[in-house]
């Protein structure tokens, strides 16, 4: 967090640096958006943003054309602020937020007098709010989550951004951020204008306070919205990343909570938690479901004394703490419940901790404990731990005393200078002003609102030349402004007033431009390009969907593109209500082709097109629940219910015609069927059958190619080879099953045996359908893990440890492998000079076959030459060579070399010392379990 | 515009679309017979019991065909040069490897580039089937994401295999030389060579032994193209630049690209930029870029020896190039060449009695084709179509020379003719549109005395554009029309003289 809070400032300086420069320059004014070409006038807009006609009492007709935008309201319904930002806001709003529509009422008073005027305002508006609401802990996880989503759902799509994209991080785009904020809807400082909680409560339901729908809901969750407010006051939490800055610790830990399917090896780095919160000390009491979950505690740990401390961490299944950056106990992997332990110099004080914990189904439980000097072993208690949780209040308060007085001329202010023209506060008794009519206006006035630097008592707005002329020639050409406005016009002026061009084009107008495009983001690393990130264009959306679809769209129920993280907003069914019908009506395309009936052939030919074997669109587009093959486009069984046929069947036969840059192929290229099977090859038949298939919805039945299944690869006479990802086995894993119903994986990254297993080998259906994503683990039972690390090492005594590091670095060379006569593999590897073969042989055992391992080692003699056989929490030796690990896997080790048997960091290892100088050596391992 | 003109306006426009679809129902089967009489495409039969997604095929020296799986089999096809194929005989030759994406043959052994090394393999007892399998190299990483593929090429002049290696995923390169172009010496040592790649889908050499590959459109690939994998050069794609730490031999880092610039700009700047030789527009020259072959069977694949042969997987084609060097940079032209094809082309590879092999899969990513997979191969039918033979670049223009002669008048008529320029924005996110669009003015046309060739004399010609041509009106001296109307010049530089 601190080259990234590091990054902010400079952001923001820039930011604001710009905006000087251009509001100085007089480029930029009012709400920079207005500028985006639409159809409708310039002056209109701006008729509209201004809410002029609060003022100026103007005929019906016009005041619905301009679908004015009302101020924000207050008391009990708005959105609790502070006093510092009413008092800073009020008293010089065109310098306070550069670009805001609020105009500047107190112009051409003395200072004294705008510092009056502006606190005995504050003092009536915060009279009439509830008060903020107390300060949350900070929590820096949040506070991170928060920045991505305020960059990722659509907050940037209006408001400026305040750190570069993900993907642009670390380069040469540093100005990215300054150019799109410079284009953008104004934001105030949120961190002394709310409080976290009041923050968050108005991102959830901004329409509550913002009645006009400028500013929509995202229909975020509490924790989304908790979240972005967090980010957006961020400067509330200055420092609490500091592990020195004691003042923002509270008591106890904080965790992040994760929901997913568990796999033996998961990067929490890449999880996104369902959850946050506080706890006080490690356990599993805020876990929501039974299994299939995760924590990551975060926090410090008090130690007492200087010492040596040993950690004990019991879990089911995986677990890994961390002390100060470094991993003290590892209890990784799928395991039934069982305790490790890791020791470690600490001194006393605090000292960062952090703890991962997983379970991939079953029991469930963790336990962690410490001993120390004068310290038994015991359960880390709440007393010893602390997190960061400064709870957020906003910045440089300011505090009102009891003043009836000031109240009282605030209240009389309010209704005087027009205040209550533009904010409704609830309060029917204040009086509102009124100016002259709008019929009435002389645009041409030299002493108007629209003066240069109007009359003291006018408001002033910061317009530029431009905007003032526009805004002239719009109340001159009024009576134009009464006329009706045509059902096609409707269209522009509703989405130009909610900006709905700031993410989608309509007839060539709107749509992000070219730097802000850069935060539409995929969600995760779903492969589809720009149509998987940018809002869809609306030209002609009329003619694309029905007008249901549509309505639903507009109330936050007809998501159809779950893979897109910018949300479409709602912004109230009082402004977007008639939508649907003016879409429908305007887009018409005049012609409506007949709803096929419905015929069970047609339906049936419609199914095999959209399987494998027909076109295969399932290739791409999910069916209800079911995945597709690859891409999740958007879901079959929904697109007959959305969209209209005439449509439908123009997109099939030339996508990128109706959806430039689509990477939907068409299959009807220039109107010619590519499937010549299928009704002959007749597109309009084809088009027609699938028509009719999809028109079944979600009672349709799921074409041929999705239900994909289990492809269990037996094996029979011979050992099968499987090299891909195998769970527990490496991204270059090698399976062998035998014909002995034992089968094995050897990593060819690590050059060791990883796996053993009875029963049945491997199903392939993961990697042989789709595009093959992810790690299968073994299909059969008893699973056995065998030693994670190097086999062989050169230990200079019997006490060096063990060493971690594998493969290519630990000087292992991947040779190949040779088939034996059975065809089974017998492996050679290097290790530095010396050649290993390294062949399994399974035999059928008693009850389980058994696998007996033959190693034979050639190459430059030395005697510091060891292999290690297993390792496990007990080893116990059963009879001469022959060991009992983790009370489960039988290791007996035949030919030259001394076993033994160590302990290294609470676990136990067999090794073998290999006498090596001659040069060669030979042995056996056989494995029962 | 009122209501109701606007509404005639579409109701004309769907009339308008109708009759254009009857009439094109009726043209374009007609257009794919008649490529079928100049290259005839011959699809095999395949047993039900195999999946045959053939990811790479190497002809053997005994005529039998090996083509891998990216199931990870190779098969051993006996019968591939009959015709009809009605006596193929398909032999499992090696199994269990990793989703091979190349294979060639080097003394008596068959050699397959796996997602993580580069295997070797031989058949010892003379079963049929392989049984000893040597790692030549593995000096890559590997992580576990699915777009980790590994295509590797034949042998090169200096016995090297050279192995293109996609992103970790769409976007980012976690593992060593994720995202780079290694050469694998015949030791088995690894010499990192390109960096800048992005997601392939086909390696091959050209007529003079240089490297070039597919790459596909994405994040700093506006569409997809083919590059040129020249030794030290950056092809556009910095995700994988961290690795420059490891790889001495490249020299230092080149500066990053700059997100929205163009690729002709920013190659001013960056000089190890190695511009794309061809960009495949997207949609009108297919969507995913794939095998590369070059036809080295001196002419018994018809007239276009020493031209490269590229597949498109999404559209199931088979397009043509003709490369030139400008300046020491590769660019050149783009023609359409054969549809059709069963599945989703993927592996190309020439026989020697000139047919071209073909192979396809649509698992994963979907495919006009239809079939999941198919092996396929086309035959020059003897008959030389009327094409556009060559595309020069001039100082002035271009020159285009013809397989047949061309009607004077015709050729020599400007109405004949319709040329646009457009390029693509070079940027961090995925893809881009054709953007700043120009009209160069065609000024004056020359036909040869043989009538084999033209000169097209032109004002605004654009670096770093597409030339986007097409040709109507152009007829031979028997008054054919081109077979392929249509051709894409990608313009890195303009020759001086």
């Amino acid at each position: 967090m601190d080259h990234r809070s590091g990054l902010q400032k400079v952001c923001l300086q820039a930011v604001l640096l710009l905006f000087t420069i251009l509001v100085s320059k007089g480029e930029v004014r009012i709400n920079p958006v207005l500028a985006v070409p639409s159809d409708v006038p310039y002056g209109e807009r701006l008729l509209g943003e201004l809410n002029c006609i609060s003022c100026h009492k103007a005929d019906p007709l016009i005041e619905s054309r301009l679908q004015s935008r009302k101020g924000p309201r207050f008391g009990n319904e708005g959105w609790a602020v502070t006093a510092q930002f009413l008092s800073n806001f009020i008293s010089a709003p065109l310098t306070h937020k550069p670009g805001t529509v609020m105009p500047d009422l107190l112009h051409g008073m003395s200072a004294d007098d705008r510092k009056d005027t502006a606190e005995a305002l504050t003092y009536f508006l915060a009279s009439l709010q509830k008060p903020l609401s107390a300060g949350v802990s900070a929590d820096p996880f949040a506070i991170q989550e928060g920045g991505k989503l305020f960059h990722s759902i659509g907050c940037v799509a209006c408001h400026g951004p305040e750190e570069l994209p993900a993907n642009l991080e670390g380069t040469s785009n540093s100005d990215l951020v300054g150019k799109v904020a410079a284009a953008s809807i104004p934001l105030s400082k949120m961190s002394s204008k709310t409080s976290v909680g009041d923050l968050a409560q108005f991102l959830k339901n901004p329409l509550h306070s913002r009645p006009s729908g400028r500013m929509p809901s995202l229909n975020l969750s509490d924790s989304e919205a908790t979240a972005i407010a967090m980010y957006l006051c961020r400067e509330q939490a200055a420092g609490i990343d500091d592990p020195q800055n004691r003042e923002a610790r509270v008591e106890g830990l904080a965790y992040q909570y994760f929901e997913t399917e568990f796999q033996d090896d998961p990067d929490f780095e890449k999880l996104s938690p369902v959850a946050r919160g506080k706890t006080d000390h490690f356990n599993l009491k805020a876990r929501k479901r039974q299994g299939n979950f995760g924590f990551a505690f975060t926090g410090f740990i008090n130690v007492p004394k200087t010492g040596n401390y040993t950690f004990y961490v019991s879990s089911d299944d995986g677990s890994r703490l961390m002390i100060g950056g470094k991993l003290i106990v590892d209890h990784w992997g799928m395991h039934a419940g069982s305790e490790k332990s890791g020791s470690v110099e600490l001194a006393a004080g605090e000292h960062p901790v952090r703890l991962l914990y997983y379970n991939g189904g079953g029991e469930f439980s963790l336990q962690v404990s410490w001993s120390g000097p004068e310290l038994s072993k015991q359960i880390i208690p709440a007393s010893a731990l602390t997190h960061t949780g400064k709870p957020m209040v906003p910045l440089n308060p300011l505090v009102l005393s009891e003043n009836p007085e000031k109240l009282r001329k605030g209240r009389e202010l309010f209704s005087s200078l027009g205040c209550a023209s533009c904010h409704d506060v609830s309060d029917q008794t204040i009086q509102r002003f009124s100016a002259r009519d709008f019929a009435s206006l002389d645009a041409s006035s030299k002493d108007s609102c629209l003066s240069e630097t109007p009359r003291k008592g006018l408001p002033r707005y910061d317009l530029s030349p431009e905007q003032r002329a526009a805004l002239k020639g719009s109340i001159e050409a009024r009576e134009q402004l009464a006329r009706p406005v045509l059902q096609k016009d409707r269209i522009p002026r509703t989405m130009a007033a909610l900006n709905c061009y700031a993410c989608h084009t309509r007839d060539g107008k709107g749509g992000a431009n070219e730097e802000r495009l850069n935060y539409f983001h995929v969600l995760g690393e779903t492969d589809m390009g720009d149509e998987g990130r940018i809002p869809p264009h609306l030209t002609q959306v009329g003619a694309k969907l029905k007008p249901q679809a549509i309505a639903e769209i507009l109330n936050g129920t007809g998501s159809v593109r779950p893979y897109m993280a910018t949300r479409m907003p709602n912004f109230g069914v009082e402004h977007t209500g008639a939508l649907p019908e003016l879409f429908d009506k305007v887009d018409s395309l005049g012609t409506v082709l007949p709803e096929p009936e419905y015929s069970i052939r047609e339906s049936k030919l419609g199914r095999r097109l959209a399987g494998s074997g027909g076109l295969t669109c399932i290739s791409c587009h999910t069916f209800g629940d079911r995945k597709s093959l690859g891409i999740p486009a958007v879901d079959l069984t929904k697109m007959a219910g959305r969209l209209k046929k005439e449509w439908f069947h123009r997109y099939l036969i030339d996508p990128a015609a109706l959806r430039p840059g689509t990477r939907m192929p068409s299959f009807w290229p220039e109107g010619v069927a590519v499937n010549r099977d299928i009704l002959d090859g007749n597109t309009d038949q084809q088009i027609n059958a699938l028509w009719v298939y999809l028109s079944k919805g979600r009672e349709a039945e799921p074409p041929d190619g999705l239900v994909t299944g289990r492809k269990e690869l037996i094996v029979e006479k011979e050992p099968v080879i499987y090299r891909n990802f195998i769970a527990g086995g490496g991204p270059r894993a090698i399976g062998v099953g035998y014909p002995e119903k034992a089968n094995i994986t050897f990593d060819a990254n690590e050059m060791r045996l990883a796996m053993i297993w009875h029963g049945a080998f491997i199903d392939a259906s993961r990697h042989s359908t789709g595009r093959g994503e992810g790690f299968e683990p073994p299909l059969g039972n008893n699973v056995y893990q065998l030693p994670k690390g190097p086999s062989f090492a050169l230990l200079p005594n019997p006490e060096t440890a063990w060493p971690t590091e594998t493969g290519i670095k630990a000087g292992y060379r991947m040779g190949g492998y040779r088939l034996d006569e059975q065809r089974r593999p017998m492996f050679f590897y290097k290790f530095r000079d010396i050649l290993i073969e390294d062949l399994i042989v399974p035999t059928v055992g008693e009850i389980d076959p058994f696998l007996v391992r033959s190693l034979k080692l050639k190459g430059p003699a030395t005697e510091e030459l060891y292999f290690r056989a297993a390792n496990g929490s007990v080893i116990e030796q059963v009879a001469p060579g022959k060991f009992l690990v983790n009370n489960k896997l039988t290791v007996t080790i035949r030919g030259t070399g001394e076993p033994l048997v160590r302990k290294q960091n609470n676990e136990q290892e067999l090794l073998l010392k290999i006498p090596f100088t001659t040069g060669e050596a030979a042995f056996n391992i056989e494995f029962l379990w | 515009m009122n209501g109701s003109v606007f509404k005639l306006g579409n109701s004309f426009l769907l009339a308008c679309f109708c009759a254009a679809t009857v009439w094109l129902q009726a043209a374009a089967p007609a257009q794919r017979a008649l490529e079928e009489s100049y290259y005839e495409l011959i699809t095999f039969p395949i047993p039900e019991e195999i999946v045959l997604e053939a990811s790479a095929i190497q002809v053997m020296p005994d005529n039998k065909v090996a083509v891998s799986t990216r199931l990870g089999n190779i098969y051993m096809i006996e019968g591939a040069f009959s015709k009809p194929p009605l006596s193929l005989k398909y032999h499992l030759f090696a199994s269990g490897l990793h989703e091979p994406l190349g294979l060639t043959i080097k003394d008596g052994w068959l050699y397959a580039t796996q997602r993580g090394e580069v295997t070797r393999m031989k058949d010892e007892d003379g079963d049929g089937r392989a049984d000893l399998f040597e790692t030549v190299s593995d000096g890559w990483g590997i992580n576990g994401d699915y777009h980790e593929y590994a295509f590797g090429s034949k042998f090169d002049r200096e016995n090297n295999i050279w192995v293109v290696l996609c992103l970790t995923g769409s976007f980012t390169s976690e593992n060593e030389y994720r995202g780079w172009g290694l050469r694998v010496t015949p030791k088995g040592e690894v010499i990192p060579t390109v960096s800048g790649v992005r997601s392939p889908g086909g390696i091959g050499t050209n007529h003079l032994g240089e490297m070039f590959y597919t790459d596909n459109q994405g994040p700093w690939n506006g569409t997809s193209g083919l590059k040129h994998l020249r030794p030290g050069g950056f092809v556009g794609n910095p995700m994988g630049n961290k690795w420059y730490s490891q790889a001495s031999i490249m020299g230092r880092r080149p500066e990053d690209p700059k997100s929205g610039s163009r690729m002709h700009v920013e190659a001013k700047r960056i000089p190890e930029l190695v511009p794309t030789a061809i960009l495949f527009p997207y949609n009108k020259m297919g969507q995913s870029a794939s095998g590369i072959a070059n036809d080295w069977t001196e002419g018994k694949f018809g007239p276009f020896k020493n031209q490269l042969f590229v597949g498109d997987q999404t559209h199931s084609t088979v397009m043509r190039v003709f490369l030139e060097q400008v300046n020491g940079i590769y660019q050149g032209a783009l023609f359409p060449f054969r549809e059709g094809f069963a599945s989703g082309t993927l592996s190309l590879e020439f026989a020697a009695d000139g047919s071209l092999f073909v192979g396809g899969t649509d698992r994963g990513w979907g495919a006009r084709g239809g079939k999941p997979f198919a092996l396929e191969r086309l035959i020059w039918t003897g008959k030389v179509p009327f094409e556009i033979h060559e595309m020069r670049s001039k100082p002035d223009g271009f020159e285009l020379t013809f397989t047949h002669p061309v009607d004077p008048g015709t050729v020599s008529d400007k109405n004949s003719y319709k040329l646009e320029t457009y390029t693509y924005i070079y940027q961090a996110s995925y893809g881009s549109p054709e953007v700043d669009r120009t009209s160069p003015t065609l000024d004056r046309l020359e036909v040869s005395p043989d009538g084999l060739s033209a000169r097209l004399y032109i004002t605004g010609l654009q670096v770093g554009h597409v030339h986007e041509l097409h040709l109507p009106g152009v007829r031979s001296r028997q008054g054919e029309p081109l077979l392929h109307p249509s051709a894409y010049y990608t313009l890195n530089a303009i020759p001086v003289r």
